[in-house]
């Protein structure tokens, strides 16, 4: 299933915690019920990045690999702003 | 000249070692970090485990006569600030020094100059411009016990037990806790990272025998990074094989064993930073060599091994480091 996705972040070579750190601030900036998706080559933000958004409540969509270490997730805004 | 068997039982570890690094994700900028950044504990959960495993570990091989460990001394000046300016630089490169060694492995370049960064910071510190103030502030802090490094135990008097059971009783509990609350993980050994039970008792395990190992050919101290980087740093500008030994082996298994770890999970890929970013790992790298040297550790040297051997310099270092992280943390991303 495709998404039709509001912003697009690229977060490919940026060293940690710039992924989550930028993935969390565009996701601030973001109107209820919109959809991110972020492009990630760092294995641990791909792990990290999903489970501190969900805690934030947002819901993840999809995580889907595109090739290697380079994966999509596609991120859902909370509903009501946290 | 170079001795075959150090040479080897480096290898052997260092591969092990790395190959547990990458499935682990075991950055300890990122562990000790995330706490108050993310109020993420998967890796400091990790750690926690390997560390009390040793801590038991330790004692055991150390009561059977099996190892006859050195922990290291305490300099209350020296451990306070080299502890504090590894923390901070560990922040600024994006990954402690076992971090920037898997994710080198792992094809990151801006992790690769944070090594290099490492091993000059090291060097200066070690040997040259910066170490008379090295040896100045550690002499002049120095504290010995009885002529010995300062240890708990021995700081209080009692027999190391004491102190490890209801360390270890207490962990176990916990840990239970924490593993009953979260629920068993589905384990995919070459899929994502690992959960924190299993790469912490993996860790704890070959941190555990990599004592015996490196004392098997007349070593005193394991798994210590920045002099393997700084032997390293020695042989590549040389030429001359004399500085490679059990650490500087150790190390470039360790790249490669994180390496191999990233190939057979397909997560291995050569990525590069932008411009501000690769000056950003430099830099940090730089100060976390400093730190290391000054200190009398890593954060592998300080928290992987001093840690559970109950040392008092070691954890001087290993506290300061952890408040070098927050500061920095907090000043650069909240």
């Amino acid at each position: 299933m495709s998404y039709s996705v509001d912003e697009v972040l690229d977060v490919q070579g940026e060293i940690c915690p710039y992924p989550d750190i930028k993935t969390r601030k565009k996701l601030k900036q973001m109107k209820p019920d919109q959809i991110l998706k972020v492009i990630v080559d760092y294995p641990l933000s791909l792990e990290r990045i999903p489970r501190n958004v969900r805690a934030e409540g947002h819901k993840v969509l999809k995580v889907e690999r595109i090739n290697g270490p380079v994966h999509e997730i596609y991120i859902q805004v909370a509903g009501e702003k946290h | 000249m170079i001795i075959i068997e150090r040479v080897l039982s480096g290898l052997i570890v260092g591969l092990i070692f790395g190959f547990l690094l990458q499935r682990g994700r075991f950055c300890f900028n990122s562990a000790f970090r995330d706490i108050i950044l993310f109020k993420d504990t998967m890796i400091v959960k990790a750690i926690w485990v390997a560390v009390v495993i040793e801590m038991v570990g330790f004692a055991l091989l150390t009561d059977l006569g099996v190892i006859f460990p050195y922990p290291r001394g305490f300099y209350w000046g020296a451990n306070m600030l080299g502890g504090f300016v590894f923390g901070v630089g560990m922040v600024i490169a994006g990954g402690c020094i076992s971090g920037a060694t898997y994710r080198a492995g792992e094809g990151m370049v801006g992790s690769m100059l944070a090594l290099v960064g490492i091993a000059v910071g090291g060097s200066i510190t070690i040997g040259y411009w910066l170490a008379p103030f090295k040896d100045q502030l550690q002499a002049a802090t120095k504290i010995e016990l009885l002529g010995q490094a300062p240890t708990i135990p021995a700081l209080l008097g009692v027999n190391h037990w004491l102190i490890i059971a209801p360390v270890a009783v207490v962990s176990l509990f916990l840990a239970l806790k924490v593993y009953r609350r979260t629920g068993p993980t589905r384990v995919a050994l070459l899929g994502a990272g690992w959960p924190w039970w299993l790469s912490g008792i993996c860790l704890g395990l070959v941190a555990t025998m990599s004592y015996p190992a490196v004392e098997m050919v007349g070593g005193t101290y394991p798994l210590g990074m920045t002099g393997g980087y700084i032997g390293l740093l020695a042989t590549i500008v040389s030429l001359d094989t004399r500085y490679v030994g059990w650490e500087v082996a150790m190390v470039v298994a360790a790249i490669i064993g994180s390496g191999i770890a990233a190939v057979l999970a397909r997560e291995w890929r050569i990525r590069v930073p932008r411009g501000r970013l690769l000056a950003q790992s430099l830099l940090g790298g730089l100060m976390m060599g400093v730190g290391a040297v000054l200190g009398d550790g890593c954060n592998i040297a300080t928290v992987l091994i001093g840690v559970p051997l109950l040392s008092i310099g070691s954890m001087t270092a290993a506290l300061f480091t952890v408040l070098g992280c927050w500061t920095t943390a907090y000043l650069m991303f909240r």
